[in-house]
């Protein structure tokens, strides 16, 4: 049949993915730490029908052949780490980092997350948890009768309890940034994983080797632009109407070549 | 029979070639650094007519027989940048090619978005390797990196190396990427936190599109007249 046939339908499924993609933004344009994703797409095998540079009848060579292209396919989907902007919200427990960095997570089965996402809290055993109750990694243990709480841009977390003067120290955040954060695995709960391909962690405290700094009593917003994603639906949407047609035009060409014979 | 039919029949193939083609350029219209392609209609064979006056063979003309998809020309024009703030995005603006070594060998490509493997390397969303004037680019670990325009890379002020950009006559292989001659380009133009949108114009897509199937409708019925023409020759005379 007509290769045109797959080829669009290659790019509408190309195109369905788009969309996929650019809804889980705009899903997510108000989850704090959220970092917007994209989808990369590349041809697929080309067909040659006639190699460039063949001879021609009259024993002259061809400068171009005849190439015909089987159509498209997502070729990668990455985040994009661009920082987003920072929101003051004067809850003492609320983080953002300024910079590069990940806050580093003990997830229940022992391994560690990575997250962007500074809205902690305090559980029931007085531990820095995430939104989701899971454990800031060192972790950090708040005195119940706490009535201040300073962090530092240097990730210092201290503490004053009620009727005393002086600060008491409570440990320091621990901030992991990598080589190639595009190459993190997304597992939701706004977590990620560290892969082979996002490199090793490399830990320390805020500020230094290139880790960002902390904020404190602020958060830091999804990175996604609603105009940017509504723009990119558009084009999406387009590409994918566009693709019918190239699928309705090849049946309609089938429709005519059936009717040769009556 | 009559080589109408077949002229027909071979002018219906070479639509169908075309049509294929246009339904790559039209589900590659998101790609970034895709370049379209356009297929070129030829005569197919050109035979010469000769009259035959007694012993003299004379040559009065020729009689083409039907067309095909002759190539398919890569167009080369130059597509939208479109600015994505990603500083490992960039496009060329102009002639030239990134080189990216696969394991096949050095492949070229126009579509710049590339990114750090977990050794600091500057690669493809495949992992391989973007060649500079000095090989493999290595980034510093947690520096942000300036690319200026004829596409020296600086970290912090420091020169680690230049994007390598070629030129050559290119032809597509899978995956964005081409292959070919090439040679070094003098002086190329590359804008970091870019990407070069497709070079596909849908309208020109759907035109194209519209055309051919057109051309196509219209060899059928050519076909189709020649059938009928055979039919009456068939049919018709016999009934004696």
């Amino acid at each position: 049949m007509l290769r045109a046939l797959h080829t669009a339908a290659t790019g509408m499924s190309a195109q369905q993915m788009n969309i996929d993609t650019i809804a889980n933004n705009l899903a997510n344009v108000n989850t704090s730490g959220f970092k917007k994703q994209r989808v990369d797409f590349e041809d697929l095998l080309y067909q040659t029908v006639r190699p460039a540079g063949a001879s021609t009848a009259a024993g002259a060579q061809s400068p171009t052949g005849i190439q015909i292209g089987l159509g498209v396919k997502p070729a990668a989907t990455y985040g994009v780490f661009s920082p987003g902007a920072i929101q003051t919200t004067g809850n003492p427990l609320d983080m953002a980092i300024e910079g590069e960095g990940f806050f580093k997570i003990l997830l229940p089965d022992g391994s560690s997350g990575y997250t962007r996402d500074g809205s902690f809290k305090i559980d029931g055993q007085g531990r820095l948890v995430t939104a989701s109750g899971y454990a800031v990694e060192p972790e950090i243990l708040i005195p119940a009768d706490a009535i201040e709480i300073t962090i530092g841009r240097d990730g210092n977390v201290a503490a004053r309890r009620g009727g005393e003067n002086e600060f008491q120290e409570l440990g320091t955040l621990t901030i992991a940034r990598f080589v190639n954060p595009a190459g993190l695995q997304r597992v939701g709960q706004n977590l990620y994983r560290a892969t082979p391909a996002s490199g090793e962690p490399v830990e320390g405290a805020p500020g230094t080797n290139g880790i960002g700094q902390v904020s404190q009593g602020t958060l830091e917003f999804s990175n996604v632009q609603v105009v940017e994603e509504m723009v990119n639906l558009i084009m999406a949407q387009r590409a994918y109407e566009v693709n019918s047609r190239s699928i309705q035009t090849a049946d309609d060409m089938l429709a005519v070549a059936k009717d040769i014979k009556r | 029979m009559i080589r109408g039919i077949h002229i027909a029949a071979e002018g219906m193939i070479a639509r169908q070639n075309a049509q294929d083609v246009i339904a790559n350029n039209i589900a590659n219209a998101n790609t970034s650094g895709f370049k379209a392609d356009r297929p070129v209609f030829s005569v197919a064979l050109n035979r010469s007519v000769n009259r035959r006056e007694g012993d003299q063979t004379q040559t009065i003309g020729s009689l083409a027989f039907g067309s095909r998809a002759g190539s398919a020309h890569t167009a080369n024009e130059q597509g939208a940048l479109m600015t994505t703030g990603n500083p490992l995005d960039f496009a060329i603006s102009g002639p030239g090619y990134f080189v990216v070594e696969t394991p096949q060998g050095e492949r070229y490509t126009r579509n710049g978005s590339f990114m750090l493997d977990a050794e600091g390397r500057l690669v493809d969303k495949h992992g391989h390797p973007v060649k500079g004037e000095q090989g493999e680019i290595t980034i510093p670990a947690g520096k942000p990196i300036t690319v200026a325009a004829d596409g020296t890379i600086s970290v912090e002020g420091q020169t680690i190396d230049k994007i390598q950009i070629v030129d050559g006559n290119l032809r597509k292989n899978d995956q964005g990427r081409f292959v070919g001659q090439v040679q070094p380009v003098e002086s190329p133009i590359i804008a970091q936190g870019a990407l070069e949108a497709s070079n596909v114009s849908v309208v020109k897509e759907m035109i194209s599109m519209i055309e051919n199937f057109r051309a196509f409708e219209a060899s059928q019925k050519v076909l189709k007249a020649h059938d009928d023409a055979l039919g009456l020759a068939v049919n018709e005379l016999a009934k004696l």
